[in-house]
């Protein structure tokens, strides 16, 4: 008896939020699609056919094509890809960095006051404007748009592991830990970690929705993954001229951006009720910065 | 000389200072603490919130929360004076020479780790030599004898799903987990439990000393406990020892003012039938900023005399062999006692 509700209550109680479930609804295809994208895209996403430019839906061309003849579907399909493992990359990457320097400013307090500080100093900067001027600098590619937007994200990851690492390490466990031996290095990581997993990941969620709407706003702008790789934003980038003529060009993969915020939104609100019952009923401010 | 005593005496703390440096002064929360605790025995050490029991304690493990440090002292177990050691090995005396058993059972325990996982942490720390079986075995061992039923299945138990006496005895189990700590420093074990729970754990802690020989510092505010349990008892007051005596003889002829104090503050079955009101001691702990030439108990004394006491902070005098007072006003005291 007690094993099994051991085994069984963990998934009912992240299916029986409905914040979660949604999210979970939303992105599951996202990821899908994104996975499969060679298998369900029915044509190769830069293949140009200049004979069959600013076609309209179709069965041959669901989402019709584009000012080059290239298929929106599978430009979309394929966007897929590129747009969440950009964002995926950035939300892992902010993760260990953030959580290395969140533990270290959270622990040490000479370290902290040079840390947040920087901190502090990164994140007076408007986002995208920053993001524009990482770009700028490190030129076009696909890795430096991740590089760029972790550089943007991780102080906000510093902040709440800090936060946490701070709150944390005045408990009597961690003075237990100390009492019987164990070295800081030692109670950083196996007491005080894994009691900060919680509000990370919320927070990592949250950056992975942030990270799909910068890379559009960057690649809008022309600064982020460079073209012709159908990032989502690329595709908008490119349809902007032609929105009074073929509008298909931006609405398909604005829907898909907004769906992948949103879902990945709802998760993270989720898990945040899930993961930490203080918190309920606070829900996040989003952090758009791009559109 | 040394040899001597360090076979007698298992913790020797000497003129033991730690200060804190606040934004508003530097206060000297220990002043010049002398303990001592022979091997096998339990010693008492009471006073009220805020008098530095803990601080005595934590300064032993030379773990003083910030902004406080050791000033001044030393602090010897068996004869090795611990605060030369470097860090590093002062770390290997922790959990293993020197255990301790903290308040509240209830936070300290790490929420994320079965219970068997965390007395297992200990062995790993401290005993790295054994593998992961013969660990887990010892675990459960430990378990056992801190009388908790069933042990196997709760070696993988988590904190949260057991009760604040069986906490307890987890938290006990992972003090002993080394084996044979010289000294195991118990502060308040018993405060946040009911008082079946209570005895219960006191019983075992007398089992544990008789089987192991094994010295304990018992940090309380309760005289009862003191009662039940201790051998000798140091009474604190604002940050130094006012008074040592053997158990009985505290109970029986008490002679610092706030000693007699706390005695008269116990709850008695006369005074609840007789609807009195509980004594209490007038005023609070003194402010540590202003305690420099009188006595510290000064301001909230019966029998203090603004010449004597408000002059200069009296010296430590022995009464008889083993009890000893800080007060210059004994032949007072004396007095009055023979009086009611």
């Amino acid at each position: 008896m007690r094993s099994e509700t051991r085994r069984f209550s963990p998934i009912c109680r992240y299916l029986r939020n409905r914040l979660f479930l949604t999210g979970m609804i939303i992105l599951t295809p996202m990821i899908l699609i994104a996975v499969f994208a060679p298998i369900i895209a029915p044509s190769d996403p830069l293949e140009i056919d200049a004979v069959n430019k600013f076609q309209t839906l179709s069965r041959e061309h669901p989402f019709g094509t584009d000012e080059f003849g290239r298929d929106v579907f599978s430009r979309v399909v394929h966007g897929a890809t590129i747009s969440l493992r950009v964002g995926g990359l950035t939300a892992l990457l902010t993760a260990i960095i953030g959580v290395f320097i969140g533990l270290a400013s959270g622990f040490y307090k000479l370290l902290d006051a040079v840390i947040m500080r920087f901190m502090d100093g990164l994140m007076i900067f408007p986002g995208l404007l920053l993001g524009i001027l990482l770009m700028a600098a490190l030129g076009p590619h696909e890795f430096n748009v991740v590089l760029a937007m972790t550089i943007l994200y991780t102080p906000r990851i510093v902040r709440i592991v800090r936060g946490a690492v701070l709150e944390i390490k005045t408990q009597d466990f961690v003075d237990a830990a100390r009492v019987i031996g164990v070295s800081n290095i030692r109670i950083l990581w196996r007491h005080i970690l894994p009691n900060c997993l919680a509000p990370l990941i919320v927070q990592v969620t949250f950056g992975f929705a942030w990270a799909i709407l910068v890379e559009s706003g960057l690649s809008f702008l022309g600064l982020g993954t460079p073209p012709p790789a159908p990032s989502w934003g690329n595709i908008i980038s490119d349809g902007r001229e032609f929105i009074r003529n073929a509008p298909w060009l931006m609405i398909f993969p604005g829907l898909m951006i907004s769906a992948s915020v949103l879902g990945l939104n709802l998760i993270g609100d989720g898990l945040r009720d899930i993961l930490d019952p203080r918190l309920r009923n606070i829900r996040s401010q989003p952090e758009s910065t791009a559109g | 000389m040394m040899e001597n005593l360090s076979d007698r005496y298992v913790l020797d703390v000497r003129n033991l200072k730690v200060h804190f440096f606040t934004d508003t002064g530097v206060i000297p929360a220990l002043d010049g603490v002398d303990l001592w605790v022979r091997r096998g025995e339990t010693l008492g050490l009471v006073g009220e919130s805020g008098c530095g029991k803990t601080l005595t304690a934590r300064a032993i493990l030379r773990l003083v929360p910030e902004p406080g440090r050791i000033m001044d002292g030393e602090i010897y177990l068996t004869g090795e004076n611990l605060l030369v050691l470097p860090e590093h090995e002062m770390r290997k005396i922790r959990g293993d020479r020197i255990s301790m058993v903290f308040q509240e059972p209830m936070t300290s325990l790490n929420p994320v780790y079965s219970v068997g996982n965390q007395i297992m942490e200990v062995l790993t720390v401290h005993r790295s030599a054994m593998t992961g079986k013969e660990k887990k075995e010892r675990v459960i061992e430990l378990l056992k004898a801190a009388g908790i039923p069933s042990p196997e299945q709760r070696f993988f138990d988590y904190p949260r799903q057991l009760s604040g006496g069986m906490r307890q005895r987890v938290v006990i189990a992972m003090a002993l987990a080394c084996g044979n700590p010289q000294l195991l420093i118990a502060d308040e074990p018993t405060t946040a439990l009911d008082v079946t729970i209570q005895a219960q754990i006191l019983e075992m802690f007398r089992e544990i000393q008789d089987k192991m020989d094994m010295s304990i510092l018992l940090i309380t505010h309760d005289l009862g406990v003191i009662a039940e349990t201790a051998d000798r008892v140091a009474v604190m007051y604002a940050g130094t020892i006012v008074e040592y005596a053997d158990v009985v003889k505290l109970f029986k002829r008490a002679l610092h003012p706030y000693t007699l104090g706390l005695l008269k503050s116990i709850l008695q079955t006369p005074q609840v039938r007789a609807r009195r009101r509980l004594h209490t001691i007038p005023g609070a702990v003194p402010d540590f900023l202003d305690i420099r030439n009188k006595c510290r108990f000064f301001s909230r004394c019966a029998f203090a005399h603004k010449n004597i006491c408000g002059q200069e902070e009296p010296e430590m005098i022995e009464v008889e062999p083993g009890h000893l007072v800080r007060c210059a006003r004994v032949e007072k005291i004396e007095e009055h006692r023979r009086r009611v």
